[in-house]
């Protein structure tokens, strides 16, 4: 048999105080419980260390794939820098890595400004076209 | 028997009045213990513990 509680009488009246009570207490229970769970998983280790590696990895900008991409780069340099003439890498070199003024180059080599830069400027062309 | 009498035995620790209590907010509790639909049975622990508070803590 059904009972339905229409809120009359004081029996009905206590029934549903009692039950409101309880929902409110549900309520904050479970909003107690959640808080605890997910602090719980924050601090929790997860089992699969090999997608958790991949997935720290992911996050911190850099894959495998990133990884190698440097030493990648080098040997597709080095190969570009054997395609180049000599004077070109000599004056690639200075400017680059030793930093040294085009006048300066001008001045060693016997050539004029404009014929180092022009020269240094077709050889990072030579080398972007290599890579 | 009334709620009234029902609860007022459970909060004296009748184990049989708590029973029935139980049974009659089990389908609610049930309820409250599904999250994102799957069913919490910790949860559902905690939340009969919270029923036992409730009938111990509320004043008729």
């Amino acid at each position: 048999m059904r009972y339905r509680n229409n809120g009359q009488g004081e029996d009905n009246i206590l029934q549903n105080q009692f039950t409101t009570y309880l929902v409110t207490a549900i309520r904050w229970q479970k909003i107690a419980y959640l808080k605890k769970r997910t602090k719980l998983g924050t601090h929790e280790l997860p089992t699969d260390f090999d997608s958790a590696f991949a997935q720290m990895l992911e996050t911190q900008g850099t894959s495998a794939a990133s990884v190698e991409q440097p030493v990648l780069d080098s040997l597709m340099l080095a190969q570009a820098l054997g395609q180049i003439s000599d004077r070109e890498r000599y004056i690639f070199f200075a400017r680059a890595l030793e930093k040294r003024s085009f006048d300066d180059l001008a001045a060693e080599l016997g050539m004029g400004y404009k014929g180092v830069a022009a020269a240094y400027y077709r050889a990072v062309q030579k080398l972007k076209k290599e890579m | 028997m009334n709620f009234k009498e029902l609860l007022s035995r459970a909060k004296d620790d009748d184990l049989q009045a708590k029973e029935a209590l139980l049974k009659r907010y089990k389908s609610l509790l049930l309820k409250e213990a599904i999250i994102d639909g799957v069913f919490d049975e910790d949860l559902y622990q905690e939340l009969c513990v919270t029923l036992l508070d409730c009938i111990r803590k509320f004043r008729i």
